[in-house]
């Protein structure tokens, strides 16, 4: 199993959104990280085929994205979930689960136990457009694993969801993990720190990192300080290195920085994080 | 198949969740009802003094023409008309006149009524020649030269729309195939239903808009599209499903608002004319068509169903290619509006008013399925009402694959 991005770019007028991205994802848990801007979306869009690259190309096991045998074995959540507001739950993974190709007798098997899955079990016959932003995001999840896909592919899937349905989610998700490919892109750092089992951060169309938590912290290890200064003294390295995080506190002003060399007197060096790095890429 | 059938369901659905199908429908139902009930509603005054309801005047025509002694528009039928009206009629309009009326002007207009609605429809038919040929006046009308002027008023359109030779020689040789005298009877349901037809599909086909605007931009529009196109049949048997679904649509209204229409007219007039042919009706007086009121009622219902398909299929299009519903909405209430117009402007301009005139609303009018200009192939003439529906089902196959390779290549951005 083996989904290969080959040289993939697509630009948007004047600006470059991928740009001759290779990549090659297995069976694992891929966390997509980027600012705003960086490409994810378009990435994920292309890998699903409903946008056609510039040039370069995506194939799972040979087969082009664009293919139907391709979409037979995806499962995608975009990142703006459409649905129907007067569709119930029910009829909405019944009718994905029609177009998805799956038999009537097992589509609604299928429905009833994701729906069980996703909590919405006792909300299955109301209308979507009485859901909150979390019921509507936890329905997404749930239709983009009705035909049980090999590549699942979730954009922003934990958008809108309280920090117990997050938790909820990413157990779920952990389980998928076996035997499929799994990508999901999200901002917020600790879900991919708990959950992927390769991390790839993005930046202006290009993946910058690629590789375990483990391996890509390790580009940052030893550079993460933290200090209490001045508030003149604060300023200054705030304007000279990434911060992490900036507190005020009753005997100045807390600071955690990226840096190379230890960037005050009294500074101490920490254990980086997922996020330092997030952060420290995305400011660099 | 059956998966594309059971799609087509879900489609179905979509369409009849939202209110504005259901708002939509509504007021082309209020329409067919207003249309057929409009003729009866409401009375009938003399000097200010109610004399029936206009219901009780179809009644009595209806019966009266159902009555009729002579059944052909003859010498005898002619004779006798001159007859009735020197006499009874005139004696009975009269009475309704006379100082002593006041007060039973009911009872008399009714008894004058009885004696004049036999003759009703052919004082159309007469007025209708008075119009086209100078100097002629009714009375001088019998069933000797009655035939003899309309060939003179068929000449003078002939001439006036600028036919060609053989168009007029066609025109000549399916007039010879009408049967002479014409035979004549109660009309009314057929005319009514005809005349009906017009308004209502063109209201429909508004409808039809509205409700199949967002077939594909609503797709757009609420981001499903992203969720569909990455689905297994998001690519082929939804489209599919889609299109049959508007078409089916279109075609299935048609021919409910259509039957409602028939019912409606079926009670009020009656339906019993079925057999008269066209041109003992106003409408398809100066028809050359060899056909009876039943066959230009299907014919003129056919080319509205289709007429209706083409509608349909074009704001599909319209809905592949445009990114919002409003949009779709806007250049397809352009599209069924336009021929309205364009078709008085471009009089005169043969080839103009052939495209014009072949457009979906002008088909829904009998004047324009039926119009005198015909289209000459491989040595034969074809009305318009022959060669326009089988160019409809291509273009309307050519606009469903264009359709469908739109939505296909569609990238969500």
């Amino acid at each position: 199993m083996e989904l290969v991005f080959d040289q993939v770019t697509k630009q948007f007028k004047n600006k470059l959104a991928v740009n001759h991205v290779s990549l090659s994802l297995k069976e694992g848990i891929y966390g997509l990280l980027g600012a705003n801007g960086a490409g994810k979306t378009t990435l994920m869009r292309i890998m699903c085929g409903v946008l056609k690259p510039d040039s370069g190309k995506v194939c799972y096991n040979g087969i082009s994205v664009q293919e139907e045998a391709f979409r037979d074995v995806l499962g995608y959540l975009p990142q703006q979930f459409g649905h129907y507001p007067d569709f119930s739950a029910m009829d909405f993974l019944m009718y994905l689960a029609a177009l998805k190709g799956l038999p009537k007798r097992q589509a609604k098997e299928k429905s009833l136990e994701l729906l069980e899955l996703a909590g919405l079990s006792s909300v299955a016959k109301k209308k979507i457009k009485t859901f909150s932003g979390g019921m509507k995001q936890r329905l997404g999840i749930a239709q983009s694993l009705l035909n049980n896909p090999k590549v699942l592919v979730m954009d922003e899937p934990t958008a809108g969801l309280d920090p117990k349905e997050r938790v909820k989610f990413r157990n779920l998700i952990s389980k998928l993990g076996d035997g499929r490919i799994v990508l999901l892109s999200t901002h917020i750092v600790s879900d991919v720190e708990y959950i992927a089992d390769v991390v790839l951060i993005m930046k202006d169309g290009m993946i910058i990192h690629n590789g375990s938590l483990d391996e890509i912290i390790k580009a940052i290890e030893g550079k993460v300080w933290e200090c209490i200064v001045d508030g003149q003294t604060a300023e200054k390295l705030m304007a000279n290195f990434p911060s992490i995080n900036v507190r005020k506190e009753q005997n100045g002003t807390f600071l955690r920085l990226v840096c190379s060399q230890k960037p005050v007197e009294g500074a101490v060096n920490v254990k980086a994080s997922l996020e330092d790095l997030y952060l420290y890429f995305c400011d660099k | 198949m059956a998966g594309i059938v059971y799609l087509a369901g879900y489609e179905y659905r979509k369409i009849f969740q939202r209110r504005s199908t259901w708002i939509a429908l509504a007021v082309v139902l209020a329409w067919v009802l207003f249309g057929g009930f409009a003729g009866i509603y409401g009375n009938y005054y003399m000097e200010g003094e109610k004399v029936a309801t206009h219901f009780q005047m179809v009644e009595m025509e209806r019966e009266a023409l159902g009555d009729l002694a002579i059944k052909k528009l003859d010498q005898g039928f002619f004779e006798k008309k001159k007859t009735d009206m020197e006499t009874i009629v005139k004696d009975k309009e009269a009475a309704l006149y006379s100082e002593g009326a006041e007060g039973s002007r009911a009872s008399r207009w009714k008894e004058y009524y009885r004696a004049y609605a036999p003759y009703g429809k052919l004082y159309d038919l007469l007025g209708l020649l008075e119009n086209c040929i100078d100097g002629l006046e009714i009375d001088q009308v019998d069933g000797e030269n009655f035939y003899s002027f309309r060939d003179q008023a068929l000449d003078q359109i002939y001439g006036g729309e600028q036919l060609s030779y053989g168009e007029i020689e066609f025109h000549k040789r399916e007039d010879g195939k009408v049967p002479k005298p014409f035979t004549y009877g109660n009309m009314a349901g057929y005319e009514r239903y005809l005349q009906m037809l017009s308004p209502t599909c063109i209201i429909l086909a508004f409808a039809i808009a509205i409700i199949l605007a967002p077939m594909f931009a609503g797709e757009y529009s609420s981001h499903m599209d992203a969720l569909a196109l990455s689905c297994r049949y998001g690519k082929n048997k939804l489209i599919w499903a889609k299109v049959i679904t508007g078409i089916s649509f279109a075609a299935f209204s048609t021919l409910f608002f259509a039957a409602l229409s028939l019912l409606e007219v079926q009670v009020i007039y009656g339906l019993d004319g079925w057999d008269l042919p066209v041109q003992a009706s106003i409408l398809g007086f100066f028809l050359s068509l060899p056909i009876n009121l039943l066959g230009l009622a299907v014919a003129a219902t056919g080319c509205c169903l289709v007429a209706a398909c083409m509608v349909a299929m074009v704001v599909m299009f319209c809905s592949a290619k445009m990114k919002t519903p409003f949009g779709v909405i806007i250049v397809s209430f352009i599209f069924i509006f336009a021929p309205m117009y364009l078709i008085y402007m471009v009089a005169g301009h043969r080839v103009l008013f052939m495209v014009a005139n072949s457009l979906p609303t002008s088909m829904m009018f009998v004047g324009s399925m039926a119009a005198p200009q015909l289209l000459a192939v491989g040595g034969r003439y074809l009305y318009f009402f022959q060669w326009v529906p089988p160019v409809y089902l291509m273009l309307i196959a050519g606009l469903a694959l264009w359709s469908f390779r739109t939505f296909q290549r569609h990238e969500v951005q």
